[in-house]
């Protein structure tokens, strides 16, 4: 993060006076070709701020106007980097749903709000940018992409490895059958923490801490909930999985087209926290198989990290095709695919060609959906493809949480024959927060 | 099922100071034990030591979800889902801690049934409970579950009401649905804003 704050530079710039300030016109109900998109941020932790900075630095055509964060010392932070009266400041994020002059929202809340909050904003009428993972149950996500088609949102999953300038060439390497049919992918990742314990706690004045639950299960406070470790439970994040999960199964489920479909078994084992309140699994191996296309995809963690030379990332997958096999890490904030270099190189027919963004990763990502609310086009990552990701590492951590193998219908997106699991798929909502 | 010696057994790993031993238990618990190491269980969730407060709960949670695993006799699995849920319902009889309460709760989530409804039901009128039983009734799928929080609609509060609303609002079914539609013209303005906002949202759910 840069040492100066928006405050500051913007009181060092010699433009800084001459910063438009146009009012969207809004004359077909959404930004018109010269409008600045008038943006809401709610929740303002890592990936929040990142989003915040970016909406307010980087894009000329947009304009952070409000702020949401049920912290008021991070809504506070965050408001700083403003001039006073450049932004409101809320702790509750249905006054931006229910201000009209706002025409987008991003979403950079714990993973437990992501549906409910999207559905919503479709609702209000706002296009949405959504963190990652999509949602923490599969019931959610399918809500959201009613909700999004229902009301003609542009929405946006915050899973950039599409937007990732070398991806689109490894994609239409791998597609193209450069490496023949893919049969296997090994998925590798380190391990999740354990520990994290801590007495029940009485919540910070500045936390509002049934807001921060919102639909989850009620629970008393502890600190290690919230902020960033809400990562390491089942109920809030899901662990690696879904964290890393939402970008290594992204950029899979893009090269191998399994956008509309998934797996039809999973299988999973892992080992069980000894000690402290962090409840996913330590380590996990989780296996889906997609037997309408004859693959097997592997989540090891930890897994066999490959170490290879110019490799980026400590995660990542390996793909196995009848022809060769392909590393290529990341898939979030960098990635490279090895040892065949050339496939970041490639380029595939017309009309088979994969998107370019403009724009690299997060940036390109955050573009495309600037980019598409004016255009209505379908953005790079649509929330049906999220739905699908998501789904993967949600069975993957149901079938461990469980303790046994799902057999799972990918049309009807059912376990069959385990009523057990099917009561999993819809993580019940509390008082007004639910889908 | 499993002798009482084997249940003072897994009491004794999770109750381990080594972390292997804890682990090691918490796998038998979900591959070797039945209803009757729930009771035993239960005690420890009241331990002010948190390591076996924690060991105990997710040791319920692997018996349960073990218990619960498909059969290929439907007689069988159906006999032990009932008995996993028996043992659940005492500790919802109003003398034991709240913890344990939520606890119980939580777990006949996943194996409660019509039997069990009555008992969470009653739970609705406890400003406390209320929404943990809320959070059971919406994921137990009998019609019972949906019944029940029908018929608590009737002498419940606004603030029942609205929580109801919001709980009915989950579950699928035309019934679910026309109660909503009658609650959003009720002449309680906070009610029937809720259930008009919770049958806004439902219409989302692909099962609604």
């Amino acid at each position: 993060m840069s040492t100066m704050s928006r405050r500051q530079f913007l009181a060092a710039s010699a433009t800084a006076a001459a910063a438009p300030l146009i009012v969207p016109s809004r004359v077909l109900g959404q930004p018109g070709p010269n409008d600045q998109i008038s943006i809401g941020c709610i929740g303002l932790g890592g990936m929040g701020n990142s989003h915040r900075s970016w909406f307010t630095e980087a894009a000329d055509d947009a304009r952070v106007v409000a702020l949401c964060d049920v912290d008021t010392e991070r809504l506070a932070a965050a408001a700083d980097w403003y001039e006073d009266g450049e932004v409101d400041t809320y702790t509750d994020f249905r006054h931006i749903l229910d201000r009209d002059d706002i025409d987008a929202v991003v979403f950079g809340t714990p993973d437990h709000w992501h549906a409910v909050q999207t559905v919503m904003a479709c609702q209000a009428g706002k296009d949405v940018y959504v963190e990652k993972p999509t949602s923490n149950s599969i019931a959610e996500s399918q809500a959201m992409i009613r909700a999004t088609r229902e009301h003609n949102r542009i929405v946006q999953v915050g899973s950039q490895g599409r937007a990732l300038n070398n991806f689109p060439s490894i994609c239409e390497f791998i597609r193209s059958g450069q490496l023949g049919r893919i049969t296997e992918v090994d998925c590798w990742h380190y391990a999740n923490p354990e520990g994290g314990d801590a007495p029940e706690q009485t919540p910070p004045d500045h936390l509002d801490w049934d807001m921060w639950l919102g639909p989850a299960r009620w629970r008393p406070y502890h600190a290690n909930y919230a902020h960033g470790t809400f990562r390491w439970f089942l109920d809030f994040g899901g662990g690696n999985i879904r964290d890393r999960g939402a970008h290594v199964l992204n950029v899979l489920c893009w090269f191998l087209d399994l956008d509309n479909t998934g797996p039809t078994k999973i299988t999973a084992k892992g080992r069980p926290p000894s000690h402290g309140n962090y409840d996913n699994p330590v380590t996990m191996d989780v296996t889906w198989e997609f037997a309408h296309r004859d693959l097997v995809v592997h989540w090891r963690q930890p897994g066999i990290d490959p170490n290879a030379p110019g490799q980026e990332r400590p995660y990542g997958g390996v793909y196995h095709g009848t022809n060769g096999s392909l590393v290529v890490d990341g898939g979030d904030i960098g990635g490279r695919a090895w040892p065949l270099r050339e496939a970041e190189e490639f380029e595939a027919p017309e009309g088979e060609r994969m998107l370019r963004v403009e724009g690299h990763g997060a940036s390109g990502n955050r573009r495309n959906w600037l980019d598409c609310i004016r255009s209505r086009e379908e953005p790079i990552m649509p929330i049906e493809a999220g739905h699908r990701i998501a789904s993967m590492c949600i069975l993957g951590n149901l079938a461990y949480r469980l303790g046994r193998t799902l057999e799972f219908d990918p049309e009807t997106e059912r376990v069959l024959n385990d009523e057990e699991a099917n009561r999993h798929l819809h993580e019940p909502g509390r008082g007004p927060w639910h889908v | 099922m499993e002798s009482v010696t084997g249940v003072d057994e897994l009491v004794e790993m999770l109750t381990s100071e080594d972390a292997d031993t804890r682990v090691a238990a918490l796998h038998y618990a979900g591959n070797l034990f039945g209803p009757g190491a729930i009771g035993p269980l239960f005690e420890l969730l009241d331990s002010d030591d948190r390591t076996t407060f924690l060991a105990a709960q997710r040791a319920l949670g692997w018996i349960v979800h073990g218990n619960l695993r498909p059969r290929e006799n439907e007689a069988d699995k159906e006999a032990l889902r009932q008995a996993t849920a028996e043992a659940l319902t005492p500790y919802l009889d109003g003398n034991h801690s709240s913890r344990a309460a939520q606890e119980a709760m939580y777990l006949l989530s996943f194996c409660g049934g019509a039997d069990e409804v009555p008992v969470i039901a009653e739970w609705l009128d406890d400003a406390n409970m209320a929404q943990h039983a809320l959070y059971a009734l919406v994921r137990i799928p009998d019609e019972a579950a949906l019944t029940a929080m029908l018929d608590a609609l009737d002498g419940a509060d606004t603030s029942l009401s609205v929580e109801l609303a919001h709980a009915i609002a989950q579950k699928e079914g035309a019934a679910a649905r026309d109660r909503l539609e009658a609650l959003a013209d009720s002449g309680d303005e906070e009610v029937a804003t809720a259930a008009a906002k919770a049958l806004s949202i439902r219409e989302f759910r692909v099962d609604a």
